[in-house]
């Protein structure tokens, strides 16, 4: 009897302990947004990853929005966005609600102001999934990768 | 041997009477009232400025009443708009347009409800400082407190060495009241 109650009992322990542990991994790694660290760059660049700062990353949230950081540890802010998301197939379409951008000129500019020069940028910048990884192509036609 | 059998399952039930206890108690709980529920597309008006750093010397005027927090309708975008404050630490939160920010986590509980949401701040001469800013909004019953985890260095004088160490710590900025004012 005593031998059955205990294993009655060590069982019940264990069911608990992995409910505990189920709840816990699911939390941990299964109900997180996707936060995308920059680990690629395009081919047509010189610089490196380690030139960038750990602040340039890539989020989606389950709402539907999104922000992105690219920051050169030098050159400072190249671009940083906030804003609402949709995915088609592969493709996110991005609405900028809040954005600067470095330009050509070298100049931090907002990028949802409503003149030619800013619209045409914007229209550069896309993004896909390509895999396991995001593309992401800038204003200035550079191309980062993130995951 | 029946009475053995009876006695594992009734320690069986119990067991299971336990956790369903346990289960309901916290699936009841959050099925209670929500309390701290905000509307979307509503304004709550500035009622409080703490006096943090960031808000350093601040007081409330006629137009800082003008200041609120408000979650639009679709629940992804917001806006945050702070008139009339003077802020002593820095020169970009003289803010006097709303600026729009998106949410990035919404939780509603019985008590309370939690609101993430990120901005950009445009900072420095040409904008070289312009960094994403995340704030955390709670909503209560009757006030919507907007905090920052902001952080501040120690200095920590060990036995060999002097070290730096950043402290990390929540502070409540501003109170919005969830009350209607005119």
């Amino acid at each position: 009897m005593n031998r059955k109650v205990r294993i009655t009992l060590i069982a019940f322990a264990i069911t608990v302990v992995l409910i505990c542990v189920a709840v816990f991994v699911f939390f941990a790694f299964f109900n997180q947004d996707d936060a995308y660290k920059l680990v690629k760059l395009g081919d047509s660049t010189d610089l490196k990853i380690s030139d960038f700062t750990e602040q340039s990353k890539l989020q989606f949230h389950d709402n539907g929005t999104f922000q992105i950081h690219i920051e050169h540890k030098e050159k400072g802010v190249a671009l940083t966005a906030i804003g609402t998301y949709t995915q088609e197939n592969n493709i996110y379409i991005l609405e900028f609600k809040q954005g600067f951008v470095r330009n050509h000129e070298n100049i931090i500019i907002d990028l949802t102001a409503d003149n030619e020069d800013t619209i045409a940028l914007r229209k550069n910048i896309s993004c896909t999934r390509d895999k396991n990884l995001i593309k992401f192509i800038d204003h200035k036609n550079q191309t980062y990768y993130f995951g | 041997m029946n009475r053995k059998i009876t006695k594992i399952v009734i320690l069986g039930v119990i067991a299971i009477i336990i956790i369903a206890a346990i289960v309901g108690f916290f699936f009841m709980r959050e099925q209670g009232p929500i309390t701290g529920k905000i509307e979307f597309g509503k304004e709550y008006y500035l009622k409080e400025i703490r006096p943090t750093d960031r808000f350093k010397g601040a007081t409330i005027n006629a137009a800082s009443y003008f200041s609120y927090f408000k979650v639009n309708e679709d629940q992804k975008t917001g806006e945050l708009y702070l008139d009339g404050l003077i802020a002593t630490t820095d020169t970009e939160t003289g803010i006097t347009a709303p600026i729009q920010f998106i949410v990035t986590n919404y939780h509603e509980s019985t008590q309370k409800t939690t609101i993430d949401f990120a901005y950009i701040l445009y900072a420095g001469e040409n904008g070289e400082d312009t960094k994403i800013q995340h704030l955390q909004a709670i909503s209560t019953k009757d006030s919507i407190e907007i905090n920052s985890v902001e952080s501040h260095s120690v200095h920590v004088i060990s036995q060999n060495a002097e070290d730096i160490k950043s402290l990390e710590y929540q502070v409540t900025l501003l109170v919005f009241s969830k009350e209607v004012t005119a």
